[in-house]
């Protein structure tokens, strides 16, 4: 599965990286909480109830199964305009 | 109405977009337009020498459709025009251009005002700031957060 960050989260972490094969049952808010230990600089960004998550350029929710999932995208809060 | 929508990555000239749109609108009555222009100071008084725009392939050009859309509808609207720049984009340079059209003035005013409210809080772009010290990540600010929710209180949605 790979992971796509958008904004400051490409700077923290990466622009993307490959995470591997989910364990059957995770979820969005497993990974979430995976990727704030794995990377505690990005820990306020990762679990900031702004940040948006997406799968096959749909928003998903934090119970979203990550079973048969190629890629998510973080996305954290925009600043267009 | 199609609301006419554009990632721009190079060189946004509002006065090219606003006569294009008053050349396809006729005589509609009214058109108001927005330019966002790059500020030279920051909020810290800092000079700002460029921003970097990153956007999403896909949803952020969606992300501008669904809001002028929106507008569209809202403010009965005749033409509607929104273009964004991304990349590097100097101080001093324009960044978005919005301009709406109607039958009369305070739709088309209140439509630019609720596409910006909207582009600040909800389009798919980042905006890093660079200045002497480094690259900084704006995030919206608590205001205009609030600018935003009015419209979605004003009529229980946006």
């Amino acid at each position: 599965m790979k992971l796509i960050f958008f904004g400051k989260l490409s700077d923290m972490i990466a622009p993307s990286l490959e995470f591997g094969k989910p364990a059957p049952g995770m979820t969005i808010r497993m990974l979430r909480d995976l990727l704030s230990e794995r990377y505690p600089q990005s820990a306020d960004d990762v679990l900031s109830g702004r940040l948006k998550t997406v799968v096959e350029d749909r928003l998903v929710g934090d119970e979203t199964l990550l079973d048969g999932v190629e890629v998510v995208e973080f996305l954290p809060p925009v600043s267009g305009g | 109405m199609d609301a006419c929508c554009r990632i721009a990555d190079i060189n946004l000239q509002p006065e090219v977009e606003l006569a294009k749109l008053i050349d396809e609108t006729g005589a509609t009555g009214a058109i108001a337009s927005l330019t966002g222009i790059t500020r030279q100071k920051n909020a810290s008084g800092k000079t700002v020498i460029a921003l970097r725009l990153d956007h999403h392939p896909r949803l952020t050009l969606n992300s501008m459709r669904e809001i002028a859309q929106a507008a569209a509808q809202r403010f009965t609207l005749t033409a509607v025009h929104v273009v964004h720049r991304c990349g590097e984009v100097t101080a001093g340079d324009p960044i978005v251009f919005v301009a709406a059209a109607s039958a009369h003035r305070k739709a088309s005013m209140a439509a630019a005002d609720y596409i910006m409210d909207r582009l600040k809080t909800e389009a798919f772009f980042w905006k890093c700031e660079f200045t002497a010290s480094g690259g900084r990540w704006v995030e919206p600010t608590s205001d205009d957060y609030a600018s935003a929710a009015n419209w979605t209180d004003q009529n229980g949605g946006n």
